[in-house]
Order: structure tokens, then sequence, then C-alpha cells
């Protein structure tokens, strides 16, 4: 009996639902990985500021790190008809689903920070991390006077990380006294503090260590400290979030990090939501290239 | 009786038994509405069920289990886990039928090992399911060292994707697993060993049921209904997650005690499991519509959930 009864209710209320009216949200839905990350706090604080400058409706929902949410968030912006959707994916595979839905409900997608694999978006926004791992290797150069032992901390299935290491290694390939002597993962901070100390031990005439972010880069100063090598030793980080800027400031052993900028990340992707409403053209790619941070 | 008043006895009765969740639903659902008109419309109904699914299946094999005044705690990892053995046999080039039987049996096994554990140890059901959703959300990181896996198979998307006679196929899901269940607990002699052992775990001995396996075939329960919330979802995001299904055994738990399923055990329906799931999803999306910023809006889910539960045993006291 209860069955009917709730098929009952059901039909009530899709009754309801043809009698109301289409109440049209326009503007911009953005989609957001986490609220729990500087980098991501200040993404959405940039998007907010340039969705007010340029007077555009912009809301945002919070994945929680959550791929079901996230796409149950795009679901709820393709129901309330916005025109142009914003991403930051949880995961490059897993948000395929959310973007095939937007794109069947014709409505456009911008991706930004993490690219989605194996589908096209309208626009891509995210760090040029090839050209900030190069910049990372330059300095690293520099730093030991384009002559000593480089170790470097990665993380292999991420591809923005696979990047940078590219680019980092092709910068140290062009000095020919600079050499890569080990290389370990260490995802998080005390996997990339073990990976630190192991490759000291393995190799104690090590002068530099690049972390592919700055928890790698943050755990390599407590190793090289913890060894005892501070005068022997520099650390470069890549990311650039406030920790490790205060610790390129008042450590001597990190010598600089490489600095994503969310602010710009944040502009960029309202800019091109607007340009999208307008029916204007935009560059389906729209790399940002970091900057180096070293002690002021 | 004219189909009228017969339809008002109907929803009177509805209000008898399931009167305080009943009658939240109905307010969110209006207040929604009043708020943003876009909310009630079919497609955003559609929508709500989608997204609802997973905890709501999850939430028929919870029901369950606290039926018998247990807990399942793993039913998160379980969830995962599915996802994954399913990822896992189409990367060995399995089809898609033994790849969906498999990914259910596995489901099923995890049930049973945590009502194995319960039974038969005699270890109480919160610690072992604590434990097991450790391990189980361990081994779901083994095969891809913690990275998501791709689903290609086309078959097992559509679940989550396509529609069959206009309705999508997870909402067809949903609604054979609610009337199976349904069915199961109300009608069967199994559903009334159930109600009888949660109630009064002695008694039952005494009038011959076998509680033991009772309670490991419920946990097994669990589990598969888990093992399939895990398909729904892996098909919904076309690949497998390790970190999927994080927490949902607390939104499965919140949906069964929603629906006025009793931690103490004996008491608890499938329809009322079904609406509590229903309030989860309707906030959820009602508070997207209205664009209510994210840490708001778990604030005033909690409340929801408190108002709601209140209301229910207030409307069950005044009942008695």
């Amino acid at each position: 009996m209860s069955i009917k009864k709730i098929a009952a209710a059901l039909a009530l209320s899709a009754a309801f639902s043809m009698s109301a009216a289409a109440a049209y949200a326009e503007g911009i839905g953005a989609s957001l990985l986490t609220q729990q990350h500087p980098f991501y706090i200040e993404l959405a604080n940039a998007m907010t500021a340039e969705a007010k400058a340029k007077n555009v409706p912009l809301e945002v929902s919070i994945a929680n790190q959550d791929l079901n949410k996230q796409l149950a968030d795009v679901e709820d912006f393709i129901v309330k008809g916005v025109d142009v959707i914003i991403i930051s994916p949880v995961d490059s595979q897993g948000v395929v689903a959310a973007i095939a839905k937007a794109e069947k409900a014709g409505i456009k997608v911008i991706t930004v920070d993490v690219p989605a694999a194996g589908v096209k978006v309208t626009s891509h926004i995210g760090t040029d991390n090839f050209t900030g791992g190069v910049k990372a290797g330059e300095l690293m150069a520099k730093e030991l006077g384009d002559k000593g032992n480089v170790a470097i901390i990665d993380y292999p299935t991420v591809q923005s990380v696979v990047n940078r290491i590219e680019g980092f290694k092709k910068a140290i390939g062009e000095h020919p006294d600079v050499k890569i002597v080990a290389q370990q993962t260490g995802i998080t901070r005390a996997e990339a503090l073990a990976a630190a100390q192991n490759m000291l031990q393995a190799n104690p005439d090590i002068n530099g260590i690049f972390g592919f972010g700055d928890d790698a880069a943050l755990a390599a100063a407590v190793a090289v400290k913890a060894a005892g090598l501070e005068e022997q030793v520099k650390v470069i980080g890549f990311d650039g979030m406030e920790e490790a800027r205060k610790a390129v400031d008042s450590n001597p052993v990190m010598v600089g990090v490489i600095q994503q900028f969310p602010d710009q990340m944040g502009k960029t992707a309202v800019e091109t939501a607007v340009k999208v409403i307008a029916g204007e053209e935009v560059p389906a790619e729209q790399p940002i290239v970091p900057g180096v941070y070293t002690k002021k | 009786m004219n189909p009228n008043t017969a339809s008002n006895a109907m929803l009177l009765k509805i209000f008898k038994q399931y009167g305080g969740i009943f009658l939240s639903l109905i307010i969110l659902c209006v207040i929604f509405s009043v708020m943003n008109p876009r909310f009630m419309s079919v497609a955003n109904f559609m929508n709500v069920l989608q997204q609802v699914a997973v905890i709501a299946i999850a939430a028929f094999g919870m029901t369950w289990v606290i039926l018998l005044g247990e807990i399942d705690l793993s039913i998160g990892s379980i969830i995962a886990v599915a996802g994954m053995v399913g990822a896992q046999c189409f990367a060995f080039g399995m089809g898609f039928a033994p790849a969906l039987v498999l990914t259910l049996l596995a489901g099923a096994f995890m049930g049973l090992i945590n009502g194995v554990l319960t039974a038969k140890l005699l270890l109480p059901s919160f610690i072992v399911t604590v434990a097991t959703m450790g391990i189980y959300r361990g081994l779901v990181s083994l095969p891809t060292n913690g990275a998501p896996a791709m689903i290609m198979d086309e078959t097992w998307t559509a679940i989550g994707t396509e529609s069959f006679l206009g309705l999508p196929i997870i909402i067809w899901i949903v609604v054979l697993l609610f009337i199976a269940n349904q069915i199961l607990l109300g009608k069967t002699t199994f559903g009334r060993r159930a109600y009888l052992t949660g109630g009064n775990r002695e008694a039952a001995l005494y009038s011959g049921i076998k509680v033991d396996r009772l309670k490991i075939t419920i946990f097994m329960i669990s589990g598969l209904m888990a093992a399939v919330s895990g398909v729904l979802l892996s098909s919904r995001l076309y690949s497998a997650q390790t970190n999927a299904g994080m927490s949902y055994e607390l939104d499965a738990i919140a949906a069964a005690v929603l629906g006025g399923t009793s931690l103490a055990g004996g008491v608890g329906t499938m329809v009322g499991t079904l609406i509590g799931a229903l309030i989860i999803g309707v906030m959820n999306n009602g508070m997207n519509m209205l664009s209510v910023p994210y840490f708001y809006q778990l604030i005033v889910k909690g409340l929801v959930i408190l108002v709601a539960v209140w209301l229910d045993v207030r409307a069950k006291r005044a009942r008695q």
C-alpha cells in the first residue's frame, strides 16, 4: 500500500511543477574542489571579486573533495539554468561525467587548475607547470653556482607534477656541471620527509633538493636540518602558499619557491566566462605563468 | 468511496504512520518551491532522485542492520571497494555481466565478514565495522595505489547516465530495490523474525529463531546494498574513486533514523527510510538551488535532522 501512497505523492508534486513559472538563474555557476586550502580560498575570493566588478551573478558550490558532490552541484547548476559552468575538478578523469552532462544541456564548461582528461572544454585555465619547473631549475643552478648534485621529490601519478619535473630537468640539463643524482616519491609531508632523509643518506654530497610542492619542500628542509647539512643543501619548492613563503623568508635552507597565482586564475576564469556568455571566442588553453619567490 | 476520499484517506494514513517526518519533507519542499520556482520541476525531481539513489539504497541495507539493534559503519568503504572491483574486472577484460556479479558478490562477502565477526565472535558491531571500514578503505587503494580507475564499459556507465521508458535507470533501480526490501521486510517470515529479534533477542532465541544466521544474512544484505550503491556511484562518475562514499554511512544512518528506525532495534520501515533519504536529498539540492554557501549548508542540514527527528518523536508520543 505504502508504495502507492508515495507514488501518489510523487505524482502530485509532479503536477505542481507544470504550473511553476520558469525563473532563470542567469550567470555563472562555479564548482570548486574544496574550501579548506589557501589556494582555493584565494581562487574563490578572486572569482567573487571579479564577478562583482563585471556585475555578473556568480554562484559557488564546494565539492569538498567528493566527486559525487561535484556532479550533483553541476546537475543543480544545469537545472537552475546558469549560462556557463566553471569547474575546478576533484579528479581529471572522474569529472568527465559532469562535463558531459553540462555540454549535453548546452552549457559551456571552463576548467580551472586541474584539466579534464579526454574531453574538450571551452577553455582551461591553469598554471603553466612546465615553465614553472624550468624557472625552478634555473633558480637551482644559479643558487648552486652552476655546479653540484641535485635531488627531486616527485608525485608521478599527477600530470601537473610530471610537467613540473620535466621543466626542472630541462633547465638543469642546460647546466652540464649540475647533476640529478636522486629522485623519489613523497606525496604527503610525512612521506616526503622520509624520501628526503633516504636520499640524503644515500647521497651525502647532495647540494640541492627540488620538492614538487610546498609540502615536499618544507619536509626536505626539515630533513636537511635534521642531518645537519644546512650549510651544504638548498631547497626549492613549488606552489608558494603563505607557509612556504614565510619559510623562504626565515629559513636559509629554503632559498626559493615557485609561486602559483590562484588570484589570476580566478580572475581569468570569470573574465573568460563573461566572454563566453557574450558569444565571443576564447582560447582553449590559458596558461598562467608562475612567478619565483625568493627571500625579501 | 470515490477516488477523492480514497486518496484523502490514504494521505491521512501516511500522516498517521510517518506523521512528523512526512510533514518535514513537505514543509521543506514548499519552502524551497516558494523561494525558487525551479525547485518544483520534473527535471529537478529526477535530479534529486538520482542524487539520493546512492544514499537511499545504502540506507535500505542500513535499516535492516539497525532493526536488529546493530550498526554497519563499513558501508561507505564497501561502496568504494565495489566500484574498484568493477573497474578491475574490466581492466582484466571481463564483460559486463561477470563484472557485475563479482562486484555484488564482493559486497555480500564483505558483509559476511562483518556478520560472522559480530555473530560468531560476539564482538560489538560498532567496533567490528569501525575496523572493517579501515580495512576495506585500505584494500580499495591497493590496485591503483590510491589513484582513481577509469571505467569505459558502456553498459556499466549506462546504468548511471541512461534512461529506460523515460525514467533514468538509476531511479528504476531505487524503486525496484525499495519494493524488494519492503516486501522482504513487511511480508515474509524473514522480515518478521528480524523485527522480533531486534525487539527482544531473548524471546527470539526461545521461539527458535537462529539469531546468528539471521544476523549474518542481514549484514550480507547491508553489504550487497552498499555494493549496488557502489555500482551506481561508479557508473555516474565513469570511474572508481578510492575516496568514494567517504562518510556515506553517516548519511545512511541519518536517513534510516529520520525515517523512524529506532537505534535500539525492533522498529523501522523501508517507507520511512526512503522518506528520510529524500529529506537529505531535497535539503542538499534545495540549498544548492537557493545558493546557500557550503558551510551554512552543513549547519542547516544538522539542524534540520534534529528538528525532523524531534517532530517525529513528538508525534509518536502524542499517539501513545
